[in-house]
């Protein structure tokens, strides 16, 4: 006889053991089981929350400035900034310094004028908050996100 | 004849086996019953969240609005707070302005400070508003209208305050070149006028013959600085 092989009534243990079935349905069993309960423990906390605060900032911000003075002439800092290429050259370094004083510090913010942007690139994946306003040379646009 | 190993080798290994397997199949339900039920409960807690969170979003966003809202008693202007108004808010007036939350935990920060706040809202839900806080102040000047009579208003204020001294000639007031007083047997006394707060205006004063007098402007501008204003509302008490 080999030792493979296993004489009737012998208490030889078998030299392959094979791994209990039991055992491996166990674990597969629960790592689904976890798999699924990790999916619910770390959840979708509030998934449009953060979108929907992120348009309140630019919601906020934009409003704000359709009513602050300009630096130079015009109406409101928004409406001086795109009312004209030199009404922007003027505003633009104040835009970004009110818009980085209005924000919290983790958001950034990108402000586009029928006469320019100011601000940081616009992020690819992110969610962002955005706000349009109407003034009378055209529309400006508020962009922010979590940095 | 042929001697097939394999039932009695069958036979002896699951002879000897058996009661292992036993063993292990009531292990193995055991635990995996014990993780399922430890599954269910994270799941009902993530569902009661989710079911939660946007009633108490939407309860925190309409008390933001009504506290940042041009028409209410504590804003000046849309996203400007009046700050004394809103660090005299008590539970009670944040009911009447949103009555949603009423019956809930909520709290009120702003600029970081607790201005108001009932229960204990911790895990409910946040809202943040940029604002501007302050108040509404009054600036006056003296102006000699012999000496000039034009006076260019140094802060953007909606309304103006002129107060005519003594011996003053003037008949017409104009702001931005519209006119804003006028009274043929001259002016006397205080008025108010209307002008426009996007603009920064000259008023120009006309009699018939010199302009002589003084005049007293007072003008009423915000006087803000941006901050933050936090609104937390979490589950009903």
């Amino acid at each position: 006889m080999s030792g493979r092989e296993t004489a009737v009534g012998g208490h030889r243990r078998p030299r392959r053991a094979q791994l209990s079935l039991s055992a491996v349905e166990m674990a597969v069993g629960v790592l689904f089981v976890l798999g699924v309960a990790g999916g619910f423990a770390v959840g979708l906390p509030d998934p449009g929350g953060r979108e929907a605060q992120l348009n309140g900032y630019a919601r906020d911000a934009a409003t704000l400035l359709a009513d602050e003075p300009p630096m130079g002439d015009g109406e409101t800092r928004l409406s001086a900034a795109a009312g004209s290429p030199a009404g922007f050259e003027r505003e633009r370094v104040a835009l970004a310094e009110r818009l980085e004083t209005l924000l919290p510090d983790s958001v950034a913010f990108r402000l586009r004028t029928p006469q320019g942007a100011v601000g940081y690139p616009l992020p690819s994946a992110d969610p962002v908050g955005r706000t349009t306003v109407s003034t009378l040379r055209g529309d400006v646009s508020l962009w922010v996100w979590y940095v | 004849m042929t001697r097939t190993r394999s039932p009695e080798r069958w036979r002896g290994s699951e002879r000897r086996r058996g009661q292992a397997n036993l063993l292990a199949v009531a292990v193995a339900l055991i635990v995996v019953t014990a993780v399922t039920v430890v599954a269910v409960a994270l799941a009902d807690g993530a569902l009661a969240d989710a079911t939660r969170d946007p009633e108490e979003r939407r309860a925190a966003e309409r008390l933001g609005d009504r506290l940042v809202a041009g028409e209410s008693g504590t804003a000046l202007r849309a996203n400007v707070v009046n700050e004394t108004a809103v660090r005299e808010l008590s539970a009670a007036d944040l009911d009447r302005l949103a009555p949603v939350v009423a019956g809930r935990s909520v709290r009120v920060r702003l600029d970081g400070g607790t201005v108001v706040e009932r229960g204990d809202p911790a895990g409910g839900v946040t809202v943040r508003r940029v604002v501007r806080a302050g108040e509404r102040v009054e600036r006056s000047s003296v102006h000699d209208l012999g000496e000039n009579r034009t006076v260019q208003l140094p802060e953007r204020t909606p309304r103006a305050r002129l107060s005519f001294g003594v011996g003053s000639t003037v008949r017409t007031v104009r702001a931005d070149g519209r006119i804003v007083l006028h009274d043929p047997g001259g002016l006397t006394g205080t008025y108010d006028v209307r002008v426009s707060r996007f603009d920064d205006v000259t008023l120009s004063f006309d009699a018939v013959g010199d302009v002589e007098g003084s005049v007293t402007v007072s003008r009423y501008p915000v006087n803000a600085t941006a901050t933050t204003l936090e609104v937390t509302v979490g589950e009903r008490a």
